[in-house]
């Protein structure tokens, strides 16, 4: 099983979050808005181009907008291999972040 | 919509698409775009502006990274082929590398011989306004180097943009000793000795290794001597406080060893006394003379004056001066002195009374020619070579375009194959460069050392011819191969393109039009040389010693004259011995020269003067024209004899017997007329020249020997002398081997020409021979079936030799003409010359045509006797 990096989880989330919305600008958007952090281009198709490869996500495109001076959008999309893997994670995740609430408290009392 | 016309950052968009997402860019550019509208509409155009190119930024690194993956990986690749393809060709690499490596080495030996001639006295902290003063209007249109030693002193009074002056006086007849307590005495003859003004150290920086700067040329009596000069007496005693003896009244004191000057100043001195020490000795009548031109004399203008503001303070100057001179007036002529910057002597002076030959701009040029011409002799055959053997890459060339490689990726490729050639040529130059040093150093006289190379200036040049020889060469063939179209390329076609075969035989020519230019010249500057050495002088020069007089043996020679020419006659080869100031090819003084009838202010030439002894002109075997020679004359007695070219220029008719006037005699008998012969270098016309007797002038004994046994003759000489003046060193010269000296720096031209033109011919051969491989390939089966149809193979060798043999005819038709006019202009410059005949240019044009012969021939025989068997056979 292969594990991703924290922004290729948080990026393959957010595309199955957006689900037929899902491009570059937007994804950076709500990125924002969830992280509070300013994303640059780089660090989103870095990845997104990673996960292309890895086939965890599928590229298909949009028409042409006057907004994008003529151009098209790339949407993607979750692949069903993308989405084993973020089961995988969360399964994943679960199991280690169970028992962390019961340590927290702890240390803060 | 007006807010999609806000203008995007057009330049950004351009490196954004092309540099940093040359792939799928298109939907990344949109979603730049629509932010960038988004943040044009809430935050205003420039802010916008400012973001896009803060992406464009922030994108560099990871481009850059991306880049040199990609370039190490297809730059590992392009080296693995160039290496193979220098491998599969190893004749053709080995002569492009050989040829461009002798090209670079030849191009770096000339450009650091040419720089060091450029570098003459630019050293100088004052450099750039420093001049000498020189009379430019002197009895010969040449003009003088020196002044007046009053001109050097008044100056500073009226031009006081003038902030320091400085004088040398030159010393004649030099001879030095010292004497230790314990050790022999040592004693040599000094060339290099100057008086001079204090001044000369700030000026000239002199670097003092001992003693004080500020006083050492203050005293009278007080030298400072270079380093090598202080080894040459005092070893490794402290020469500081110890004293030289000289020809001058009293012993001079060793105030200070300074550094030796660098070799690229045209400063020639020794040692240096102080002036005042002149002031002393000298009678005040010379000193305080406005005429006596004898005085080196430099100025440095202050730095807030120019030469010009004090060029126009000159003619006042001037007027003052002469006004002092009370010479009468017909010294006042017009005499016109001018600033002379220091950095020009070198290569641009050309006067009476230099510190010595100098050198020429001419040359200058004419060496930035010759390298130039190697290396684009080298570079040609580069091209023609690589462009001839391309049909071997073809299908290198097929298969990577079909994979996908881009036309620019490939002239990139093969860009960087003529600079790996070039560089590895480069590193085989400077190998080259310290093997060829040692002997070029010899041709040319320089000094010039292999560190030289290591110098960062120097190493940036070599840089520059390696990148600029990589580029020049590698452009053409590069983009030839690129060019080729896959489907050509696969099929085989073997000469796709006739235009390329056309570029390279123009390319040959062109070569040949060199070649055969260098060897023009070549032949030329030989034969010219040549006649320097063979011209008839008028005097036989070969086998006649000069003596260099001074001291006890001068003493004694003036005294006893016909004893010590007896004693030395004893022996059956000496046949006659004279005695003279100057030796011929020496540069002898100008003095008025007034025959009886001409009225006192006349304004009359000066003549050259050499004052002789009664056996002189017999001894030299010159030719009387009328009256007699001094033969019969003896010390005491006064008379003259002039040349030809003096009758003529004074114009005087029937002037034996005439009477002239004599410094010390008043009216003198012209005893007779000397057909002209050639005192000097054959470089000017023949002076007009006066032969003074007066014996007790003699600077040199001059010794001819009859028959073969020079050095029996020799020994003879030296014992007779031994006796005469005990312990008396001797200065033997050949008269033949001194005037050889006059002509040195065409000596140093025709040693290049000879060498270099040698050289260039042999990298275009390399490249014809390349060139001729090839074409012999290419008819391979022609060949073959022309010898079963019955071709000899005189036949074939001639087929093959033909087109190569009217390359270089047509060259020659080019080159000639070029040369000729090139070589007329060089030999304007002597007097007396050799003239370029028609066999000059048969025999270039067929020196250059038989070597190409033989190097096309070996490829043509191989071929014409090569079974047909082998190339008709189909596998």
């Amino acid at each position: 099983m292969k594990l991703l990096s924290r922004a290729e989880e948080v990026i393959l989330l957010t595309i199955l979050k957006l689900g037929e919305d899902a491009y570059g600008v937007a994804i950076r958007d709500h990125l924002k808005k969830e992280t509070g952090t300013e994303w640059s281009f780089g660090s989103i198709y870095m990845p997104l181009n990673r996960l292309t490869n890895k086939g965890y996500v599928t590229k298909s495109y949009g028409e042409p907008v006057p907004e994008r001076g003529g151009r098209r959008k790339c949407i993607y999309g979750v692949t069903d291999r993308g989405i084993s893997v973020l089961r995988d994670l969360q399964r994943i995740q679960e199991s280690v972040w169970s028992g962390i609430n019961d340590l927290f408290s702890k240390l803060e009392n | 919509m007006e807010d999609l016309e806000i203008k995007r950052p057009k330049i950004a968009v351009f490196l954004m698409k092309h540099l940093l997402l040359p792939f799928e860019c298109e939907e990344k550019l949109g979603d730049f775009d629509e932010v960038f509208l988004r943040e044009a509409q809430e935050k205003g155009a420039w802010k916008a502006r400012s973001w896009y190119w803060k992406q464009v930024f922030f994108a560099i690194p990871a481009f850059l990274s991306n880049l040199f993956y990609w370039s190490v990986l297809m730059f590992k690749n392009y080296l693995k082929i160039a290496f193979r393809s220098i491998q599969k060709q190893k004749l053709n690499s080995f002569l492009n590398i050989i040829g461009l490596s002798v090209g670079i080495t030849c191009s770096l030996l000339i450009i650091f011989h040419v720089k060091h001639e450029l570098s003459y006295d630019k050293h100088f902290s004052k450099a750039d306004r420093t001049y000498r003063l020189i009379d430019a209007d002197s009895p010969t249109a040449k003009g003088w180097a020196c002044t007046s030693p009053v001109v050097g002193l008044l100056i500073q009074d009226d031009i006081p943009e003038i902030e320091k002056v400085t004088r040398f006086f030159y010393m004649k007849n030099l001879v030095v000793s010292y004497i230790p307590q314990k050790e022999e005495v040592k004693r040599f003859d000094e060339d290099g000795g100057f008086f001079t003004d204090p001044e000369t150290i700030s000026m000239f920086d002199l670097n003092f290794l001992q003693g004080d700067p500020e006083r050492a040329l203050e005293d009278v009596d007080s030298v400072i001597i270079t380093a090598s000069l202080a080894k040459k007496y005092f070893g490794l005693e402290n020469p500081v406080g110890k004293t030289l003896l000289s020809n001058w009244p009293k012993p001079w004191k060793v105030a200070g060893v300074i550094e030796d000057l660098p070799s690229n100043t045209h400063f020639r001195f020794d040692f240096l006394v102080s002036l005042s020490t002149m002031y002393k000795y000298v009678n005040e009548g010379a000193m305080t003379s406005r005429g006596w031109n004898a005085f080196y004399t430099y100025v440095v203008v202050d730095s807030n004056h120019t030469c010009g503001q004090v060029e126009a303070k000159m003619p006042d100057f001037i007027a003052n001066f002469d006004r002092g001179r009370g010479e009468g007036e017909r010294l006042q002529s017009s005499r016109q002195i001018t600033l002379q910057p220091i950095t020009d002597i070198h290569l641009n002076s050309h006067m009476e009374k230099e510190f010595g030959p100098n050198s020429n701009m001419a040359y200058v040029y004419i060496f930035y020619a010759i390298s130039l011409f190697i290396l684009l002799i080298a570079g040609v055959n580069f091209v023609n070579i690589t462009t001839a053997y391309a049909f071997n890459r073809m299908k290198e060339v097929g298969i990577r375009k079909v994979v996908g490689a881009h036309k620019r990726q490939l002239v990139k490729q093969f860009l960087g194959e003529s600079f790996l050639m070039a560089i590895v040529s480069g590193i085989l130059a400077v190998f080259l460069f310290r093997v060829a040093l040692p002997f070029y150093n010899q041709l040319s006289g320089k000094s010039m050392r292999f560190s030289l190379i290591f110098v960062p200036e120097n190493f940036a040049l070599l840089l520059a011819i390696i990148l600029v020889l990589g580029v020049l060469a590698g452009l053409y063939p590069s983009l030839f191969l690129a060019g080729f179209k896959p489907v050509d390329s696969i099929r085989g076609i073997k000469d796709p393109k006739s235009y390329a075969a056309r570029i390279r035989k123009g390319l040959v020519v062109f070569q040949f039009v060199i070649s055969v230019f260098m060897i023009f010249s070549t032949v030329t500057i030989y034969k010219q040389m040549e006649y320097f050495h063979k011209k008839d002088l008028g005097f036989d020069k070969n086998q006649m010693v000069a003596i260099k007089l001074y001291g006890d043996l001068r003493r004694s020679f003036i005294k006893n004259g016909k004893t010590v020419k007896a004693e030395l006659m004893r022996h059956s080869a000496v046949s006659r011995v004279g005695a003279v100031s100057k030796l011929p090819g020496e540069r002898c003084g100008y003095e008025e020269f007034r025959p009886e009838g001409t009225l006192d202010d006349q304004d009359l030439p000066n003549l050259r003067y050499v004052r002789v002894d009664e056996d002189y002109i017999e001894t030299l075997g010159l030719t009387l024209k009328e009256g007699r020679s001094f033969a019969e004359m003896s010390p005491g007695k006064y008379a003259f004899i002039i040349n030809e070219a003096a009758v003529r220029t004074l114009n005087l008719k029937d002037p034996v017997g005439k009477k002239a006037w004599h410094s010390d005699e008043g009216g003198v008998e012209i005893l007779g007329v000397l057909k002209d012969y050639h005192y000097a270098s054959l470089h000017n016309k023949i002076d007009p020249l006066v032969l003074d007797y007066r014996p007790n002038a003699a600077n040199y004994m001059i010794v001819k020997i009859q028959g073969g046994n020079v050095p029996e003759a020799l020994e003879h000489i030296k014992v007779k002398l031994d006796e005469i003046a005990p312990g008396h060193p001797l200065m033997f010269t050949f008269v033949d081997e001194f005037l050889n000296t006059l002509y040195r720096s065409e000596e140093v031209i025709s040693n290049i020409f000879k060498y270099f033109s040698l050289l260039t011919i042999l990298i275009a051969c390399m490249g014809l021979f390349g060139l001729s491989i090839y074409s012999a390939e290419l008819r391979i089966k022609e060949i073959g079936v022309r010898k079963v149809l019955g071709a000899s193979i005189p036949n074939i060798v001639f087929l093959l030799s033909k087109e190569f043999t009217k390359w270089v005819l047509v060259a020659c038709v080019f080159a000639l003409p070029l040369a000729y006019y090139a070589m007329n202009q060089w030999l304007e410059n002597f007097a007396y010359r050799t003239s370029i005949g028609v066999e000059f240019f048969v025999l270039s044009a067929l020196i250059v045509a038989l070597i190409a012969i033989i190097t096309v021939s070996y490829q043509s025989v191989k071929a014409a006797v090569a079974n047909p068997v082998d190339s008709l056979r189909y596998e």
